[in-house]
């Protein structure tokens, strides 16, 4: 582990696609994920939430500065950092309790394997375990996804704007779901969404991050209590932080909200 | 049950169309045999009753040679096509060296090859697979290709997250996941197939339902060559069955 304690640390990280190394897509990121803590990374579109993401998984390789996971560099995706992606991720050809089982069986791990009833039980998907994705609504394959990922005991969970296709329900309800698995079970989690409310709902601490390259502008903490309730998503405390961030979101967007005003014909 | 019936209607209104022709002799016997007679004659070439003795009863011996050779034919082309797709769409470099060459030579006719298959391999078996297997490599590796390159790339990262190594990435997703257009290129190669059967047979062998076709264009035989492009079509339309099955099989159930 690092010495500050950090499950899960970006250091000075930056990061040009190959090929096109003068373009940095985010610049000098510093970032250090506590166990237990959930961090929510919110930004205007395009700026680099899900390359921040992508970064800590392991699916991509900073042009510089360096990732680390319990102090070791980051240099592929593990288990240890599951991750669950913005578009559908489940494998339509297998059932429900086969997708979750998926990592335990490429990994021959029986332990886990013996406990996949209890992940599918968790995530409330016991009676449909044999049911294939195309059988299941978009909020039900996201509770497969949580428990596919679940199940391998990672200490780190990465959350690529999970819930942003469900209608307002079905996405309060599975943020309700996922901070209830965060009581029982406790990893870090990092999630990236666009949505201020849903950020300040889960999250301990709201990164806001800038315009491309894109640097992280602000950390704010939040000070709800856990565990937190549906009551709370109206509170003063709520709406206060909300502001709070979306000036922070408009004051990053107002250069290019500008380009585009001058584009329009007079 | 609507689909059954729509299913053959198709050929009922071909049989309608056939019998009303010759009923009314639009076209003359010697163009377009009766209905009936051609059901004689294929009834007798399949149980070796009532049809001239040089193809009664003949069916099974000529069906068997043809399915043998299109069978090997045809798995011969997946064994090459499959992998193949599978190697040029996963690694850049292969796919600049092969993809341009496949395509130069996909373009060429496949009777074009019939002329330099019977210089290389002489009449027989060997240029009747050669041209099978020639025609049926093109579909499988271009739909395996495709179906390869398709496979979204968050499947992949979700694999690779959950721990899958190379092998598991590629059996357990990327062929799962490009095998709805594998089966595609498999059930065009097998129809592509059975047509190159016949051509392969016309070319002087002595047993195969095309070289029964031949036999009867010497003799000038028209309800023959008609009797065995039913065979012909019938066995086709069965080994797209059994093909269909045997994916399922390997698909597993996807609602």
């Amino acid at each position: 582990m690092s010495a500050d304690g950090a499950v899960l640390e970006m250091r000075e990280v930056s990061f040009a696609y190959p090929g096109n190394s003068s373009h940095l897509i985010v610049e000098q990121i510093n970032l250090a994920i506590q166990p237990g803590e959930i961090v929510a990374v919110v930004g205007p579109s395009g700026c680099g939430k899900s390359t921040v993401l992508n970064l800590l998984a392991g699916f991509l390789t900073p042009t510089s500065g360096a990732v680390l996971m319990q102090g070791q560099p980051v240099v592929r995706p593990a288990p240890e950092r599951a991750v669950i992606f913005q578009s559908d991720a489940l494998f339509p050809w297998l059932t429900v309790r086969d997708n979750a089982a998926f990592g335990p069986a490429c990994r021959g791990d029986r332990a886990q394997l013996a406990q996949m009833d209890d992940y599918l039980t968790l995530v409330g998907l016991e009676r449909f375990a044999g049911y294939h994705p195309a059988q299941l609504s978009v909020g039900m394959r996201q509770r497969a996804e949580l428990a596919r990922v679940l199940v391998n005991h990672g200490p780190v969970l990465l959350l690529d704007e999970p819930f942003s296709a469900l209608d307002v329900q079905t996405r309060e309800a599975m943020q309700e779901l996922l901070l209830d698995v965060h009581a029982r079970l406790r990893p870090a989690v990092l999630i990236v969404t666009h949505d201020p409310e849903e950020a300040i709902f889960l999250a301990d601490r709201v990164v806001v991050m800038g315009p491309v390259p894109s640097r992280f502008i602000e950390s704010v903490a939040i000070s709800l209590p856990r565990p937190r309730t549906a009551a709370m998503r109206d509170s003063t405390a709520v709406l206060e932080v909300r502001r709070h961030l979306r000036a922070l979101l408009r004051a990053s967007t107002a250069g290019r909200q500008a380009s585009w005003r001058a584009m329009l014909p007079q | 049950m609507k689909r059954r019936l729509l299913a053959w209607a198709g050929p009922l209104c071909l049989l309608m169309l056939w019998w009303a022709a010759a009923r009314w002799a639009w076209l003359p016997p010697y163009v377009l045999p009766a209905p009936g007679t051609v059901g004689q004659a294929l009834f007798g070439f399949l149980t070796g009753v009532g049809w001239e003795p040089a193809y009664a009863g003949t069916f099974w011996s000529h069906a068997w040679i043809s399915t043998l050779r299109v069978v090997g034919g045809f798995l011969a082309a997946a064994a090459c096509g499959i992998p193949l797709g599978v190697m040029t769409a996963r690694c850049r470099q292969l796919g600049w060296l092969v993809d341009p060459v496949v395509h130069l030579f996909r373009s060429v006719p496949g009777i074009t090859w019939l002329p330099i298959a019977m210089v290389w391999f002489g009449i027989g078996n060997v240029t009747t697979l050669f041209l099978i297997g020639l025609a049926g490599f093109f579909p499988i590796y271009v739909n395996t290709l495709h179906g390869v390159r398709g496979v979204p790339e968050h499947w992949e990262r979700a694999a690779r997250m959950l721990g899958a190594n190379q092998a598991q990435l590629l059996l357990k997703v990327v062929l799962p996941g490009a095998l709805p257009s594998i089966e595609t290129g498999l059930r065009v190669a097998l129809g592509v197939a059975w047509a190159y059967v016949v051509l392969g047979e016309l070319t002087g062998v002595d047993r195969g339902l095309g070289a029964m076709i031949m036999d009867a264009r010497m003799m000038g035989n028209l309800t023959a060559i008609i009797v065995g492009m039913i065979c012909i079509a019938v066995l086709g339309r069965l080994s797209d069955v059994v093909l269909m099955k045997a994916l399922r099989h390997v698909k597993g159930h996807r609602p």
